[in-house]
């Protein structure tokens, strides 16, 4: 058996090799840090569609009425342009509805997306499809690497336990290699990756879901809007939300409550959206990680209802209809869904003008 | 999530198996440790290969495991046909020889190689994610390469007919099943009846393990976000720079996966007191691709010139006259290498990264005879002896292998979207 390393020298080299790279984060801190842009550009098209985040908030200088945030229930499940249609006709100007959304779930993601797009864009109302049970995940985000650097310890990563803080820091060195040759040449975006297309394209999807289930048939199939729709937004004491765990733990409470220290420090309204999955047919209740309201205040409203309530009357079989896999809404969902939820959302919308207080961001025609 | 390593597997062949072998080689009673060590080498490849499944889908452990059950009893089977074929060998005429030979092959091109036999079981693959039927058979191109340099050494007297267990444990080693080395029986079984438990050997095995896996899992880990897959199709456009870049750090990306991994399974194998072939040694300072391929993957180089190269350069030679010996050479390597390339994967790609390899180092040949004639023996020694050339002719092989490279990671809608990419 060969020894693992043929000299001394060889050993030393090894080791200030990965002393180097451990102290990467540390090192790069020195210099000057890239932008938040660069930093999200380096991320994959997997990630989401990342042009689009990009040109949503880097490009694109209008305020907006409604900013959905979420990951890929959202991506699916919300028609940005159905709901601007009808906020539009509502307030007889035109609206401007906006979504931020990534692959897979990550609180941290949402804070950053959030964070860049409120320091350049005056928003009315902000809707978050927050971690739902399915769809738990109390580790930093699968791309985390590409955002999270050394100094923001004294920032936005301050108050984490130390194991986040140790987990967080091996991000960093992953992150490490991108960032430093981020300094040699920029990353680059191209204007044509700056659409949903360009995504959908990227990960060889088809852009309007016409999926069945599981790869199934897809039969078109629609619902009528229930007329007691906008009866969807309920305030996070109701008992109608089920608390079913697993409680999120310190990281992602951490990112949670940022996210909403975010949008109240931007003045902007906050509310929740829960997205029914497949294994929620039937529910009378609406299953949630956490009793939110002692979580983050009592003062908060969530957009949703029960499936049973939403689909009631329908075969498991129909239901399915409606439904790309376990999670994901396909068309037929995502058009309904959304048809479903915007009297909701016109009423959280029209609720800020209607308070004492007037709208916290007031945009006018 | 995607490029992420397979946690489950790796414990299970670096962490459990070693000390289920450990014990059954120092404790187990001896007539019945043969035994003992196959049943744990065949239980451990199954649980490998379920493990390797479910990583990711782990809300479906009891389909996996079924289906994989399945597949797993047809690969046994399919071993057990094999060794019937290899004692026939000894009992039988020579042609068995050759059928034990030609047999996993065949077994590896129909499984690998040809769609059609994987189209009834499309749907039963997609229930567990799987794409393509030779996952199910996890290093069955390994295997066959060992089965088949097996033969060779049964026929050839170099070893003894194994015995059940001893051909079960070997082809089975759970060590070396997914990425090798292609271990020779002879080797295998010599330390396994006399194995090596020198105090040295456990602390070098331990040292061989740690920078294994600080290269497998860290450095090829920070590598990666430079690659191809990690950097150019990441779907944004990219500066020329990026193409170097890239082009580059895949080569020390793939040096740190495999050799680390590699490291990693003579390390465990070490332990057990088992010997098993080297398969990288410092690749990178070789002058010319000819010493590059004595150097990169060992393993698979050796089985090439002892299985392929020399028989057929033996056979041109024999038919063309001994004039012809360097052409036949040229030929030969150029055969060879193609196969080589094919065996890595399916896809046009790889035999063209093949090809690249057999114009390298046919090139080599020719440029070494030119050089010979030319310079003369003395003239030849100082050339060789000769630093700078030296240099110049590492960084030539380091670079074009780089470059060939290229064509084995990436298919060809891969390097469509890579030059689509570049602005």
């Amino acid at each position: 058996m060969y020894p693992a390393f043929r000299s001394n020298r060889s050993a030393v080299a090894f080791c200030a090799l990965l002393t180097v790279l451990l102290g990467l984060p540390i090192i790069l801190s020195w210099t000057r840090p890239p932008s938040s842009e660069q930093a999200l550009i380096s991320m994959s098209d997997h990630a989401g569609p990342i042009g689009l985040d990009t040109a949503e908030i880097y490009d694109d200088t209008k305020d907006t009425d409604v900013l959905f945030v979420g990951a890929s229930l959202l991506i699916w499940g919300i028609q940005a342009g159905q709901v601007e249609k009808a906020l539009s006709a509502h307030l007889s100007r035109p609206a401007r509805v906006v979504t931020l959304v990534n692959n897979w779930p990550g609180e941290d993601i949402h804070c950053f997306l959030l964070r860049e797009y409120l320091e350049r864009h005056r928003t009315v109302l902000i809707v978050w499809n927050l971690p739902q049970p399915q769809a738990f995940y109390n580790h930093p985000y699968v791309q985390e690497y590409h955002l999270v650097r050394y100094p923001q310890y004294k920032t936005t990563l301050a108050g984490l336990s130390l194991s986040d803080k140790i987990t967080l820091y091996g991000d960093m060195v992953l992150g490490g290699p991108r960032e430093l040759l981020s300094k040699v040449r920029p990353n680059l975006i191209g204007d044509d990756e700056k659409t949903f297309e360009a995504f959908t394209r990227y990960n060889h999807v088809d852009p309007i879901r016409k999926r069945g289930y599981k790869g199934g048939p897809f039969i078109p199939d629609n619902l009528p809007v229930s007329s007691s729709a906008d009866q969807y937004l309920t305030p996070v004491t109701s008992p109608s939300l089920a608390v079913v765990g697993p409680f999120p733990r310190g990281y992602q409470l951490h990112f949670i409550h940022q996210f909403v220290d975010i949008a109240q420090q931007h003045g902007s309204k906050l509310v929740f959206l829960h997205m029914p999955e497949v294994k929620e047919f039937a529910d009378s209740t609406i299953p949630q990680l956490a009793p939110w309201s002692k979580v983050i205040g009592p003062d908060y409203e969530m957009i949703g209802a029960p499936s049973a309530v939403l689909f009631a009357g329908l075969s498991r079989e129909r239901f399915l209809h409606f439904y790309a896999d376990d999670f994901h809404f396909n068309y037929n969902g995502a058009t309904w869904f959304t048809a479903t939820i915007t009297p909701s959302i016109l009423k959280a919308y029209d609720s800020l003008s209607r308070s004492s207080n007037g709208p916290p961001v007031a945009l006018g025609p | 999530m995607y490029g992420r390593a397979p946690w489950l597997p790796l414990f299970f062949t670096f962490a459990v198996y070693p000390v289920a072998a450990w014990l059954i080689l120092r404790y187990a009673p001896a007539r019945h440790k043969t035994w003992l060590f196959a049943i744990s080498n065949v239980l451990g490849t199954y649980v490998v290969c379920v493990t390797g499944l479910i990583d990711s889908n782990t809300g479906q452990i009891g389909v996996v495991a079924r289906i994989m059950g399945v597949a797993f009893v047809i690969y046994v089977l399919l071993l057990l046909v094999n060794y019937w074929l290899l004692r026939s060998t000894k009992t039988g005429k020579e042609s068995w020889g050759t059928a034990a030979i030609c047999f996993p092959i065949a077994v590896l091109i129909l499984i690998k190689y040809i769609p059609q036999v994987e189209h009834p079981f499309t749907s039963t693959l997609h229930r567990i994610f799987v794409n393509h039927l030779a996952v199910l058979f996890l290093g069955l191109s390994y295997l066959t390469f060992r089965l088949c340099h097996l033969v060779q050494e049964v026929r050839n007297d170099l070893v003894e007919m194994p015995t059940l267990p001893e051909y079960l444990s070997f082809s089975f080693f759970v060590p070396t099943l997914s990425v090798g080395p292609i271990n020779p029986y002879s080797k295998y079984i010599a330390s396994y009846r006399s194995p090596n438990h020198d105090p040295e050997l456990i602390r070098k095995s331990l040292l061989r393990i740690l920078v294994g896996l600080t290269k497998y899992l860290f450095l090829s880990t920070l590598l990666n976000q430079y690659t191809y897959s990690g950097l150019l199709l990441d779907g944004h456009p990219h500066l020329k720079i990026d193409l170097l870049v890239a082009l580059f750090s895949y080569t020390f990306y793939m040096y740190c996966n495999f050799s680390g991994f590699c490291d990693m399974v003579v390390g465990v194998s070490g332990l057990l007191g088992i010997d098993v072939m080297e398969n990288f040694d410092v690749p990178f300072a070789a002058r010319n691709l000819q010493e590059f391929w004595t150097k990169w993957h060992i393993s698979l180089s050796t089985w090439l010139r002892d299985m392929m190269f020399t028989p057929m350069v033996k056979a041109l030679v024999r038919i063309f006259g001994p004039r012809s010996a360097s052409n036949a050479i040229a030929f030969s390597i150029f055969v060879v290498f193609i196969v080589c390339g094919i065996w890595h994967g399916v896809g046009v790609n790889f035999a063209l990264f093949g090809l690249s390899q057999g114009v390298g180092l046919a090139t080599v040949h020719y440029y070494t005879i030119f050089l010979k004639r030319k310079l003369g023996k003395q003239g030849f020694a100082a050339y060789r002896a000769n630093r700078l050339i030296s240099a110049i002719g590492t960084v030539v092989t380091f670079v074009y292998f780089s470059l060939s490279l290229f064509l084995f990671a990436n298919s060809w809608e891969n390097m469509h979207q890579i030059f689509k990419a570049l602005v």
